[in-house]
């Protein structure tokens, strides 16, 4: 054997040093391959083990987890309760990973329980060091282990730990600033939502949709901040807060509402004039016409057609019947005509007279008169 | 081994020629691959830790949603329309409708659909912005459940034609475009639309989705319950093929937002943008990747600052074929798409006003896409003219060979690794080991026959002149297929053969893997 590899050596070694590259990287592929497929399996083992380990933690921990949240206990009980899991979670080698696993065991209960059950669990993730891990993960972490913190401290509802999250609600990193601006209102209501008055950065639709889902247990409270940011420079911000305007029906700032009519940015025009129709804002409908005019965005102009619709008299029922029988842009026609049906003008919707209407348009007043559609 | 011992004659400088462009060009094709794979790692691994803790119930609770058309097109869907739509109409998402469109099926298709939906034709005004075949009736059910469902039966004109005329339906501001045979996951749609809702800097005008291979896997009411490695050895090839692609190569591709095909049978598109480039093209084979690309175009030439998007979940799954004639023609129709979709638009080739698909995705495609099997092909004739003639060095060609081997298994090795470590779907150690069989022979078997496959589709293109289906010719984008519990792909069974009048069957005209 030992001579065979001598002679293997001497062989590779007289070859050019083209071979030698090529015989090299031939081996060192398939020896790659070797250990990627042993590492797959090693993974295999691996994953196999936590979750073995994650079952034993759960059928140790969940005993007293629901002891603790569905009986009464007095503070001895509550600290020897504390004791124990701590007990359990305990290792040298694997405390950290014990700790995420009862840490997702008390995310899943908290979002799944509610009432006294509820602060039960709060209490027992301060005390048992998670809320204490997940600061320090706020505070050292990656960008994802930050925004994971953040979103726990949340969901637990670790109200203190509020003014150290308003310092993200600006961050640089996208996904910990969400998690910041969504924490911030989860925790701190209405009065942390203050972090918008000069927030910089875009707000996504996403994350909209997110701080929309949370504002609207505000039910219908005041929010008197909303003036500023719809003055904002941040359009993201306008547009957001438009959203809330109608979603929560904040009549107060109706006069800007007005000026944002006629906004550079036919986004934010769009949501003001459906903000209007939420609000019932009909003394803008002079200003509807305007920016029906002016703009050359058919959404715009669309909106604006569907507020007529809504918030008009004889006299938009006029312009719409103009729309309608100018037959020009199909959205147009089928956006007066539908603003014609919301009035219950049917009279004007089947009032025309032969041939006024193109085929188009008869078409679309049958659309529309369809009930079934 | 014989040398040739003429020095700096013409012979001598035609083999240098030879071994630098067969061999550079193989070195280059492993090296871009590796960067893909290692880009594609970077990103699913970020994906992976941005969406542990993503909350879709916001979205799906939230009346701010945009609206999305899931549009399907239809051809003698009988044996299966039924469940596919009720699969289609349980998606989770809070604002959409559901556009499907028999295109002149010569089936029960509509009947059926009448019978189970209760369908009646309602007097729908059709916004023809894009032309289409006529649109016979517009179908709505009298079932307040069904509200989001709406069929349209026009006359038959393919499959581009059915997806413009379900677009002229539509009323969303974005579509979902599928294949009506597909499986939806159940947050599909939440998924896609994500990166849409994220979006802040530039204008997102489409994402793709991983499509995955559904041979053998067990389904349930339209939903996929058991995720199983296939068991024809073919569909095992194709599953490794589809790994390649979706998880490394459009995962990539995505990232760098260079991303050339969103797969016909998954994704979704900004509506008012697919309108103003003109909607799908009818003379096409390659609508997905032709519409995709002339979109990216339409948006670099009207100053759109754009991105396509791209999500690395697996979203969808698909049969693929399990016998090899099947297999030929679809491979041979997906040449013949790329050809013709890359020279309709040659203009993007190294044209610094398109950016980086000007300048990287599109000389991509074209060395590495269309140019590769024939490259492949051409070297290795060449290679045994040659080596009969005794004119190249064979013990180095062997080793070259064998190298090339080698990185082909790695490289199945480490995807079915990064595959592990991310969605983790073949959750039985022995589905795994029957993969990495399969990538072991698949470099001896597979990739010759799919080189084949795209030379003949080269042939076919340039000198048969089947450039494309034709406005009339019936495209056949669906298959009747019985699904039961499990998935069997095409091949033998009776139910699942070919129709030879249709030139290809379902799932030929949909998903494609390439990188």
């Amino acid at each position: 054997m030992r001579e065979f590899l001598i002679d293997i050596y001497y062989f590779l070694l007289a070859l050019e040093p083209r071979y030698k590259i090529v015989i090299f990287l031939v081996i060192a592929l398939l020896i790659s391959a070797a250990i990627m497929i042993s590492i797959v399996l090693r993974e295999r083992s691996r994953k196999n083990s936590i979750e073995a380990r994650e079952r034993r933690i759960k059928r140790q921990v969940e005993p007293i987890i629901q002891e603790i949240v569905f009986t009464e206990q007095d503070a001895s009980q509550f600290k020897d309760a504390i004791k124990k899991i701590n007990r359990i979670v305990d290792s040298t080698l694997y405390r950290r990973s014990n700790m995420n696993i009862l840490n997702e065991l008390i995310l899943y209960y908290h979002r799944n329980l509610g009432g006294e059950a509820f602060t039960r669990l709060e209490n027992l993730y301060r005390e048992i060091g998670l809320k204490q891990i997940a600061l320090e993960n706020l505070r050292n972490g990656e960008w994802h282990v930050r925004a994971k913190a953040i979103n726990d401290l949340s969901t637990m509802r670790m109200g203190e730990t509020l003014f150290e999250i308003l310092q993200y609600t600006d961050a640089e990193n996208m996904h910990v600033r969400n998690e910041a601006q969504y924490a911030a209102v989860k925790l701190g209501g209405k009065k942390a939502m203050s972090f918008l008055n000069d927030l910089e950065s875009p707000m996504s639709e996403w994350q909209q949709i997110r701080l929309l889902d949370q504002s609207r247990k505000f039910e219908y409270e005041l929010i008197d901040h909303i003036g500023p940011w719809l003055r904002s420079k941040n359009d993201t911000v306008v547009i957001f807060a438009l959203i809330l305007m109608r979603h929560l029906n904040q009549y107060h700032e109706r006069e800007q509402l007005r000026k944002l009519l006629y906004h550079r940015n036919e986004k934010v025009q769009e949501k003001a004039i459906e903000t209007a129709i939420e609000l019932a804002y009909s003394e803008c409908i002079e200003n509807l016409y305007e920016v029906y005019e002016l703009t050359k965005n058919l959404r715009v102009k669309t909106a604006v057609l569907k507020a007529m619709g809504e918030l008009g008299g004889s006299k938009e029922a006029g312009h719409l019947r103009e729309v309608l029988v100018s037959g020009k842009e199909y959205e147009l026609v089928m956006a007066a005509a539908k603003g014609l049906k919301r009035m219950g003008r049917h009279d004007v919707l089947t009032g025309y007279r032969e041939n006024e209407l193109s085929e188009k348009g008869e078409n679309i007043v049958k659309h529309v008169l369809d009930d079934r559609i | 081994m014989i040398e040739y011992d003429t020095q700096n004659s013409l012979v001598d400088i035609l083999i240098y020629i030879f071994y630098f462009i067969t061999y550079g060009y193989t070195v280059f094709v492993m090296i871009s691959y590796l960067i893909l794979g290692v880009i594609s790692v970077v990103q699913a691994r970020k994906y992976l830790r941005r969406n542990t803790y993503t909350d879709y119930l916001n979205i799906l609770q939230s009346p701010e949603a945009p609206s999305v058309s899931i549009l399907a097109p239809a051809y003698n869907e009988e044996a299966t329309i039924i469940e596919n739509i009720r699969s289609l109409l349980s998606v989770r998402y809070p604002n959409y409708e559901v556009i499907v469109v028999n295109d002149g099926s010569r089936d029960r298709s509509l009947t059926k659909l009448i019978e189970e939906y209760q369908l009646e034709p309602v007097n729908f005004a059709v916004n023809y912005k894009i032309e289409t075949k006529k649109v016979k009736n517009v179908y709505k059910s009298k079932d307040p459940a069904y509200n989001n469902l709406v069929v349209v039966d026009k006359e038959n004109g393919g499959k581009s034609d059915a997806l413009n005329a379900a677009l002229n339906v539509s009323t969303g501001d974005y579509t979902l475009n599928i294949d009506v045979d597909c499986i939806l996951e159940e947050d599909c749609l939440l998924k896609l639309m994500k990166p849409f809702l994220e979006e802040t800097d530039k204008n997102m005008i489409a994402t793709g989705g991983v499509v995955r291979i559904a041979n053998n896997c067990r389904i349930e009411k339209g939903r996929i319950v058991e995720v199983n490695v296939p068991n024809k050895l073919l569909a095992q090839f194709q599953t490794l093929e589809y790994l390649r692609s979706f998880l490394l190569g459009r995962v990539a591709w995505g990232s760098l937002d260079g991303l050339l095909l969103i797969s016909g049978a998954l994704g979704v598109f900004q509506k008012q943008l697919v309108i103003q480039c003109g909607g799908y093209d009818n003379e096409t084979i390659g609508e997905d990747m032709e519409l995709t690309v002339r979109m990216r175009r339409y948006a670099r030439e009207k100053g759109i600052d754009y991105v396509v998007g791209f999500v690395p979940d697996p979203l969808c799954w698909t049969e693929v074929p399990e016998s090899w004639s099947v297999l030929r023609r679809q491979r041979n129709r997906w040449t013949r798409g790329a050809v013709e979709t890359l020279l309709s638009h040659k203009r993007l080739f190294l044209n610094p006003f398109y950016g980086k698909i000007g300048m990287v995705s599109y000389p991509y495609w074209l060395l590495f896409e269309w140019l590769a099997p024939l490259i492949e092909a051409f070297g290795i004739v060449l290679l045994v003219l040659f080596s009969l003639l005794g004119v190249i060095n064979i013990s180095f060609l062997y080793l070259f060979i064998a190298l090339i081997y080698g990185y082909t298994v790695a490289f199945t090795i480490a995807t079915l690794y990064i595959e592990e470590i991310t969605f983790f779907q073949y959750k039985k150690r022995r589905q795994l080991l029957r993969l990495v069989i399969a990538g072991l022979i698949e470099p001896l078997m597979f990739h010759p026959f799919v080189v084949y496959c795209a030379v003949t589709g080269n042939w076919d293109y340039f000198f048969e002149g089947k450039k494309a289906w034709g406005s009339m010719k019936r495209v056949g984008f669906s298959r009747p297929t019985d699904r039961g519990k499990r998935i069997t792909g095409g091949g033998k069974g009776k139910k699942n053969k070919p129709n030879p009048a249709a030139p290809l069957p379902s799932n030929n005209v949909r998903t494609r893997p390439a990188t």
